[in-house]
Protein backbone atom coordinates (compact mmCIF):
# COMPACT_ATOMS: atom_id res chain seq x y z
CA UNK A 1 0.00 0.00 0.00
CA UNK A 2 1.48 3.33 -1.09
CA UNK A 3 -1.28 5.72 -0.09
CA UNK A 4 -2.22 6.55 3.47
CA UNK A 5 -5.05 4.29 4.73
CA UNK A 6 -8.26 5.96 5.82
CA UNK A 7 -8.73 6.95 9.45
CA UNK A 8 -10.94 3.98 10.31
CA UNK A 9 -8.33 1.47 9.14
CA UNK A 10 -5.56 3.37 10.88
CA UNK A 11 -7.49 3.54 14.15
CA UNK A 12 -8.05 -0.21 14.14
CA UNK A 13 -4.45 -0.88 13.10
CA UNK A 14 -3.15 1.27 15.97
CA UNK A 15 -5.11 -0.82 18.46
CA UNK A 16 -4.25 -4.18 16.81
CA UNK A 17 -7.90 -4.64 15.99
CA UNK A 18 -7.59 -4.77 12.19
CA UNK A 19 -7.96 -8.10 10.38
CA UNK A 20 -4.67 -9.79 9.30
CA UNK A 21 -5.04 -9.05 5.59
CA UNK A 22 -5.60 -5.34 6.08
CA UNK A 23 -2.98 -5.25 8.85
CA UNK A 24 -0.42 -6.45 6.31
CA UNK A 25 -1.42 -3.67 3.92
CA UNK A 26 -1.17 -0.97 6.58
CA UNK A 27 2.10 -2.46 7.84
CA UNK A 28 3.51 -2.04 4.34
CA UNK A 29 2.50 1.60 4.32
CA UNK A 30 3.68 2.24 7.89
CA UNK A 31 7.13 0.80 7.24
CA UNK A 32 8.17 4.24 6.00
CA UNK A 33 6.11 6.12 8.63
CA UNK A 34 8.10 6.04 11.88
CA UNK A 35 5.65 8.34 13.64
CA UNK A 36 2.78 5.91 13.16
CA UNK A 37 4.91 2.98 14.27
CA UNK A 38 5.80 4.97 17.36
CA UNK A 39 2.11 5.65 17.95
CA UNK A 40 1.28 1.95 17.84
CA UNK A 41 4.21 1.09 20.10
CA UNK A 42 2.96 3.61 22.68
CA UNK A 43 -0.51 2.08 22.59
CA UNK A 44 0.90 -1.41 23.05
CA UNK A 45 3.15 -0.33 25.91
CA UNK A 46 0.50 1.48 27.92
CA UNK A 47 -2.43 -0.88 27.62
CA UNK A 48 -1.11 -3.54 30.04
CA UNK A 49 -0.39 -0.83 32.62
CA UNK A 50 -3.90 0.53 32.44
CA UNK A 51 -5.37 -2.96 32.65
CA UNK A 52 -3.28 -3.77 35.69
CA UNK A 53 -4.25 -0.58 37.50
CA UNK A 54 -8.00 -1.33 37.24
CA UNK A 55 -9.02 2.25 36.61
CA UNK A 56 -12.24 1.51 34.73
CA UNK A 57 -14.63 1.63 37.64
CA UNK A 58 -14.66 2.77 41.22
CA UNK A 59 -16.96 2.12 44.12
CA UNK A 60 -19.13 5.19 44.45
CA UNK A 61 -19.01 6.45 48.05
CA UNK A 62 -22.38 6.23 49.80
CA UNK A 63 -23.86 4.48 46.79
CA UNK A 64 -27.37 4.16 48.25
CA UNK A 65 -27.43 7.85 49.11
CA UNK A 66 -26.16 8.58 45.59
CA UNK A 67 -29.13 6.73 44.08
CA UNK A 68 -31.57 8.22 46.59
CA UNK A 69 -30.66 11.78 45.63
CA UNK A 70 -31.12 11.03 41.95
CA UNK A 71 -34.46 9.39 42.72
CA UNK A 72 -35.54 12.45 44.66
CA UNK A 73 -34.54 14.82 41.84
CA UNK A 74 -36.56 12.72 39.44
CA UNK A 75 -39.57 12.82 41.76
CA UNK A 76 -39.28 16.59 42.11
CA UNK A 77 -38.98 17.11 38.35
CA UNK A 78 -41.97 14.81 37.78
CA UNK A 79 -44.05 16.85 40.25
CA UNK A 80 -43.29 20.15 38.49
CA UNK A 81 -45.86 21.31 35.94
CA UNK A 82 -44.55 21.10 32.41
CA UNK A 83 -43.97 24.32 30.52
CA UNK A 84 -46.58 25.16 27.90
CA UNK A 85 -45.61 24.61 24.32
CA UNK A 86 -44.38 27.77 22.65
CA UNK A 87 -45.45 26.91 19.14
CA UNK A 88 -48.24 24.83 17.76
CA UNK A 89 -47.62 22.31 15.05
CA UNK A 90 -49.31 23.00 11.72
CA UNK A 91 -51.70 20.09 12.18
CA UNK A 92 -53.01 21.62 15.41
CA UNK A 93 -53.68 24.88 13.62
CA UNK A 94 -55.72 23.13 10.95
CA UNK A 95 -57.89 21.56 13.64
CA UNK A 96 -58.16 24.72 15.72
CA UNK A 97 -61.86 25.11 14.92
CA UNK A 98 -62.49 21.89 16.86
CA UNK A 99 -61.24 23.38 20.13
CA UNK A 100 -64.38 25.38 21.12
CA UNK A 101 -66.60 22.44 20.18
CA UNK A 102 -64.49 20.04 22.24
CA UNK A 103 -64.49 22.45 25.19
CA UNK A 104 -68.27 22.79 25.06
CA UNK A 105 -68.67 19.01 24.88
CA UNK A 106 -66.31 18.63 27.83
CA UNK A 107 -68.29 21.10 29.94
CA UNK A 108 -71.56 19.34 29.09
CA UNK A 109 -70.05 15.96 29.95
CA UNK A 110 -68.67 17.30 33.22
CA UNK A 111 -72.05 18.78 34.14
CA UNK A 112 -73.79 15.50 33.34
CA UNK A 113 -71.25 13.49 35.33
CA UNK A 114 -71.46 15.94 38.24
CA UNK A 115 -75.17 15.45 38.56
CA UNK A 116 -74.64 11.70 38.53
CA UNK A 117 -74.96 9.43 35.56
CA UNK A 118 -78.30 7.62 35.47
CA UNK A 119 -78.10 4.09 36.84
CA UNK A 120 -74.63 4.45 38.27
CA UNK A 121 -73.02 5.81 41.38
CA UNK A 122 -69.57 7.07 40.63
CA UNK A 123 -67.07 6.78 43.45
CA UNK A 124 -65.78 10.17 44.37
CA UNK A 125 -62.13 10.63 43.49
CA UNK A 126 -59.78 10.96 46.43
CA UNK A 127 -58.65 14.51 47.04
CA UNK A 128 -55.32 15.31 45.43
CA UNK A 129 -52.43 14.92 47.79
CA UNK A 130 -49.78 17.57 47.48
CA UNK A 131 -46.22 16.33 47.34
CA UNK A 132 -45.04 18.37 50.27
CA UNK A 133 -41.39 18.54 51.12
CA UNK A 134 -40.77 19.03 54.81
CA UNK A 135 -39.88 22.53 55.95
CA UNK A 136 -36.42 22.58 57.49
CA UNK A 137 -35.31 25.27 59.89
CA UNK A 138 -31.55 25.69 59.96
CA UNK A 139 -29.62 26.70 63.06
CA UNK A 140 -28.01 29.76 61.55
CA UNK A 141 -28.09 32.01 58.53
CA UNK A 142 -26.27 30.78 55.44
CA UNK A 143 -26.76 27.11 56.21
CA UNK A 144 -28.44 25.15 53.44
CA UNK A 145 -30.54 22.19 54.50
CA UNK A 146 -31.47 19.29 52.29
CA UNK A 147 -33.86 16.49 53.12
CA UNK A 148 -33.45 13.09 51.50
CA UNK A 149 -35.64 10.13 52.24
CA UNK A 150 -34.88 6.66 50.93
CA UNK A 151 -36.94 3.71 52.11
CA UNK A 152 -36.80 3.75 55.88
CA UNK A 153 -33.75 6.02 55.98
CA UNK A 154 -33.97 9.76 56.31
CA UNK A 155 -30.96 12.02 55.90
CA UNK A 156 -30.80 15.74 56.54
CA UNK A 157 -27.74 17.42 55.06
CA UNK A 158 -26.70 20.75 56.55
CA UNK A 159 -24.22 22.50 54.26
CA UNK A 160 -22.38 25.47 55.68
CA UNK A 161 -22.31 24.59 59.38
CA UNK A 162 -19.00 25.60 60.95
CA UNK A 163 -16.77 22.70 61.96
CA UNK A 164 -16.68 21.80 65.64
CA UNK A 165 -13.48 23.04 67.27
CA UNK A 166 -11.04 20.32 68.32
CA UNK A 167 -11.10 21.38 71.96
CA UNK A 168 -14.87 21.04 72.17
CA UNK A 169 -16.02 18.15 74.31
CA UNK A 170 -19.41 16.83 75.25
CA UNK A 171 -20.47 18.32 78.61
CA UNK A 172 -20.66 15.68 81.29
CA UNK A 173 -24.33 16.13 81.95
CA UNK A 174 -24.92 12.41 82.17
CA UNK A 175 -22.03 11.74 84.52
CA UNK A 176 -24.19 11.02 87.52
CA UNK A 177 -25.65 7.59 87.69
CA UNK A 178 -29.40 7.68 87.55
CA UNK A 179 -31.04 6.55 90.69
CA UNK A 180 -32.03 2.95 90.21
CA UNK A 181 -34.12 1.19 92.72
CA UNK A 182 -35.79 -2.17 92.50
CA UNK A 183 -39.43 -2.05 91.60
CA UNK A 184 -40.32 -3.34 95.02
CA UNK A 185 -39.03 -0.13 96.65
CA UNK A 186 -41.47 1.94 94.70
CA UNK A 187 -44.45 0.36 96.27
CA UNK B 1 -21.37 -7.20 43.26
CA UNK B 2 -19.50 -3.95 43.69
CA UNK B 3 -18.61 -1.49 40.93
CA UNK B 4 -15.12 -2.94 40.39
CA UNK B 5 -16.33 -6.53 40.16
CA UNK B 6 -19.05 -5.39 37.85
CA UNK B 7 -16.40 -3.76 35.66
CA UNK B 8 -14.19 -6.83 35.78
CA UNK B 9 -17.02 -9.04 34.63
CA UNK B 10 -17.69 -6.72 31.74
CA UNK B 11 -15.02 -7.05 29.08
CA UNK B 12 -15.79 -3.72 27.54
CA UNK B 13 -18.48 -1.12 27.89
CA UNK B 14 -18.64 -1.36 24.13
CA UNK B 15 -20.38 -4.71 24.59
CA UNK B 16 -23.55 -3.17 25.86
CA UNK B 17 -25.57 -5.34 28.12
CA UNK B 18 -28.65 -6.26 26.10
CA UNK B 19 -30.68 -5.66 29.24
CA UNK B 20 -29.69 -1.98 29.03
CA UNK B 21 -31.98 -1.63 26.06
CA UNK B 22 -34.94 -3.12 27.91
CA UNK B 23 -34.26 -0.90 30.91
CA UNK B 24 -33.98 2.18 28.71
CA UNK B 25 -37.31 1.39 27.07
CA UNK B 26 -38.96 0.96 30.47
CA UNK B 27 -37.37 4.17 31.75
CA UNK B 28 -38.52 6.03 28.65
CA UNK B 29 -42.03 4.82 29.42
CA UNK B 30 -41.68 6.59 32.79
CA UNK B 31 -40.49 3.78 35.04
CA UNK B 32 -38.07 5.36 37.56
CA UNK B 33 -37.09 1.94 38.95
CA UNK B 34 -35.71 0.94 35.55
CA UNK B 35 -33.71 4.14 35.41
CA UNK B 36 -32.38 3.51 38.90
CA UNK B 37 -31.16 0.11 37.74
CA UNK B 38 -29.33 1.85 34.90
CA UNK B 39 -27.80 4.25 37.42
CA UNK B 40 -26.64 1.35 39.57
CA UNK B 41 -25.13 -0.39 36.54
CA UNK B 42 -23.24 2.57 35.17
CA UNK B 43 -22.45 4.72 38.18
CA UNK B 44 -19.09 3.03 38.92
CA UNK B 45 -17.66 3.60 35.46
CA UNK B 46 -19.09 7.07 35.10
CA UNK B 47 -17.88 8.13 38.53
CA UNK B 48 -14.38 6.73 37.88
CA UNK B 49 -14.24 8.54 34.55
CA UNK B 50 -15.37 11.88 35.96
CA UNK B 51 -13.12 11.53 38.97
CA UNK B 52 -10.14 11.05 36.67
CA UNK B 53 -11.20 14.17 34.82
CA UNK B 54 -11.75 16.52 37.75
CA UNK B 55 -9.37 14.94 40.28
CA UNK B 56 -11.68 15.53 43.17
CA UNK B 57 -13.92 12.94 44.70
CA UNK B 58 -16.62 15.24 46.05
CA UNK B 59 -16.93 17.13 42.76
CA UNK B 60 -16.95 13.86 40.84
CA UNK B 61 -19.77 12.60 43.05
CA UNK B 62 -21.85 15.71 42.39
CA UNK B 63 -21.07 15.78 38.68
CA UNK B 64 -21.93 12.11 38.26
CA UNK B 65 -25.29 12.81 39.84
CA UNK B 66 -25.81 15.81 37.61
CA UNK B 67 -25.02 13.69 34.55
CA UNK B 68 -27.55 11.02 35.55
CA UNK B 69 -30.25 13.60 36.24
CA UNK B 70 -29.60 15.22 32.85
CA UNK B 71 -29.77 11.77 31.29
CA UNK B 72 -33.17 11.17 32.86
CA UNK B 73 -34.47 14.48 31.56
CA UNK B 74 -33.08 13.84 28.07
CA UNK B 75 -34.14 10.21 27.99
CA UNK B 76 -37.23 10.79 25.80
CA UNK B 77 -34.89 12.04 23.07
CA UNK B 78 -32.50 9.09 23.33
CA UNK B 79 -32.63 6.67 20.42
CA UNK B 80 -32.38 3.14 21.70
CA UNK B 81 -30.36 1.99 18.69
CA UNK B 82 -27.43 3.94 20.14
CA UNK B 83 -25.46 2.57 23.07
CA UNK B 84 -26.70 3.93 26.39
CA UNK B 85 -23.23 4.03 27.95
CA UNK B 86 -21.77 6.07 25.08
CA UNK B 87 -24.66 8.50 25.31
CA UNK B 88 -24.09 8.74 29.04
CA UNK B 89 -20.40 9.51 28.52
CA UNK B 90 -21.41 12.26 26.11
CA UNK B 91 -23.64 13.81 28.77
CA UNK B 92 -20.87 13.44 31.34
CA UNK B 93 -18.43 15.10 28.94
CA UNK B 94 -20.73 18.13 28.58
CA UNK B 95 -21.40 18.24 32.31
CA UNK B 96 -17.70 18.20 33.17
CA UNK B 97 -16.79 20.81 30.56
CA UNK B 98 -19.62 23.10 31.68
CA UNK B 99 -18.35 22.73 35.22
CA UNK B 100 -14.79 23.49 34.11
CA UNK B 101 -15.98 26.63 32.38
CA UNK B 102 -17.74 27.72 35.56
CA UNK B 103 -14.54 27.10 37.52
CA UNK B 104 -12.45 29.05 35.03
CA UNK B 105 -11.10 32.27 36.52
CA UNK B 106 -12.66 35.47 35.27
CA UNK B 107 -9.38 36.70 33.82
CA UNK B 108 -9.97 34.42 30.88
CA UNK B 109 -7.31 31.78 31.51
CA UNK B 110 -8.04 28.62 29.58
CA UNK B 111 -8.17 26.13 32.41
CA UNK B 112 -7.87 26.47 36.12
CA UNK B 113 -4.82 24.35 36.85
CA UNK B 114 -5.84 24.03 40.45
CA UNK B 115 -8.69 21.85 39.34
CA UNK B 116 -6.39 19.43 37.59
CA UNK B 117 -3.28 19.64 39.75
CA UNK B 118 -1.71 16.29 40.49
CA UNK B 119 -1.32 17.29 44.13
CA UNK B 120 -5.08 16.96 44.43
CA UNK B 121 -4.97 13.22 43.91
CA UNK B 122 -5.74 11.50 47.15
CA UNK B 123 -3.90 8.16 47.29
CA UNK B 124 -6.07 7.04 50.17
CA UNK B 125 -9.20 7.81 48.25
CA UNK B 126 -12.28 5.90 49.21
CA UNK B 127 -12.94 5.24 45.57
CA UNK B 128 -10.00 3.01 44.88
CA UNK B 129 -11.60 -0.16 43.63
CA UNK B 130 -12.00 -2.96 46.12
CA UNK B 131 -10.62 -6.31 45.13
CA UNK B 132 -9.82 -9.78 46.40
CA UNK B 133 -6.11 -9.43 45.74
CA UNK B 134 -3.50 -10.34 48.33
CA UNK B 135 -2.45 -7.32 50.40
CA UNK B 136 1.00 -7.10 48.73
CA UNK B 137 -0.54 -7.34 45.25
CA UNK B 138 -3.15 -4.82 46.21
CA UNK B 139 -0.47 -2.43 47.42
CA UNK B 140 1.42 -2.73 44.14
CA UNK B 141 -1.71 -2.04 42.15
CA UNK B 142 -2.55 0.91 44.36
CA UNK B 143 0.93 2.34 43.83
CA UNK B 144 0.65 1.86 40.09
CA UNK B 145 -2.77 3.49 40.07
CA UNK B 146 -1.48 6.52 41.93
CA UNK B 147 1.41 6.86 39.47
CA UNK B 148 -0.90 6.57 36.48
CA UNK B 149 -3.34 9.07 37.97
CA UNK B 150 -0.47 11.49 38.61
CA UNK B 151 0.68 11.07 35.01
CA UNK B 152 -2.85 11.54 33.67
CA UNK B 153 -3.17 14.71 35.71
CA UNK B 154 -0.31 16.20 33.72
CA UNK B 155 -2.15 15.88 30.43
CA UNK B 156 -4.51 18.47 29.03
CA UNK B 157 -8.17 17.70 29.71
CA UNK B 158 -8.78 16.72 26.06
CA UNK B 159 -5.79 14.37 25.94
CA UNK B 160 -6.66 12.88 29.29
CA UNK B 161 -10.26 12.27 28.28
CA UNK B 162 -9.22 10.59 25.02
CA UNK B 163 -6.93 8.20 26.87
CA UNK B 164 -9.50 7.47 29.56
CA UNK B 165 -12.21 6.73 27.03
CA UNK B 166 -9.95 4.50 24.92
CA UNK B 167 -7.51 2.81 27.24
CA UNK B 168 -9.55 2.73 30.42
CA UNK B 169 -13.18 2.57 29.31
CA UNK B 170 -12.48 0.73 26.06
CA UNK B 171 -14.64 2.79 23.72
CA UNK B 172 -14.19 2.54 19.96
CA UNK B 173 -12.68 5.51 18.12
CA UNK B 174 -16.01 6.39 16.56
CA UNK B 175 -17.66 6.39 19.98
CA UNK B 176 -14.91 8.61 21.39
CA UNK B 177 -15.41 11.01 18.49
CA UNK B 178 -19.14 11.11 19.29
CA UNK B 179 -18.54 11.67 23.00
CA UNK B 180 -15.95 14.39 22.49
CA UNK B 181 -17.70 15.97 19.52
CA UNK B 182 -14.69 15.78 17.19
CA UNK B 183 -13.44 13.86 14.17
CA UNK B 184 -11.80 10.45 14.11
CA UNK B 185 -8.55 12.11 13.07
CA UNK B 186 -8.67 14.43 16.07
CA UNK B 187 -9.20 11.46 18.37
CA UNK B 188 -6.15 9.76 16.88
CA UNK B 189 -4.09 12.90 17.21
CA UNK B 190 -5.12 13.42 20.85
CA UNK B 191 -4.37 9.81 21.67
CA UNK B 192 -1.01 10.02 19.94
CA UNK B 193 0.18 13.00 21.97
CA UNK B 194 -1.38 11.75 25.19
CA UNK B 195 0.23 8.32 24.91
CA UNK B 196 3.57 9.80 23.94
CA UNK B 197 3.53 11.97 27.03
CA UNK B 198 2.38 9.10 29.23
CA UNK B 199 5.15 6.92 27.86
CA UNK B 200 7.69 9.47 29.04
CA UNK B 201 6.03 9.87 32.41
CA UNK B 202 5.55 6.15 33.05
CA UNK B 203 8.70 4.89 31.39
CA UNK B 204 10.06 3.31 34.56
CA UNK B 205 6.81 1.47 35.11
CA UNK B 206 6.41 -0.28 31.81
CA UNK B 207 10.10 -0.98 31.41
CA UNK B 208 10.11 -2.73 34.76
CA UNK B 209 7.40 -5.14 33.60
Amino acid sequence: MNTKPDDEWLALWLEDELDPERTAQVDAWAASEPEWLEHRAAARALKPLFNEASLAAADVPHAEFFNARIRREIEISAARPTAPATSQPARSKRLAWLVPLTAAAGIALGFWAGRGAPGGTADPLPPPVADLAPVLYTPEKGVAAEFVSSGDTTVIVLAGVAALPDEWSIPETAAEEPETRPMADLR
Amino acid sequence: MNESERAASNESPGDADPDDEALVLRAQAGDPAAFEELVTRHRGRLFAMIRQMVKNEADAWDLSQEAFIKAWKALPRFEVKARFSTWLYRIAHNTVYDWMRRKRPENGAEINDEVFGEDRIDPSSLTTPASDRRPDESLEVDELRVKIEAALARLTPEHREAVLLKDVQGLAYKEIADVMGCSLGTVMSRLFYARKKLQELLKDEYEAR
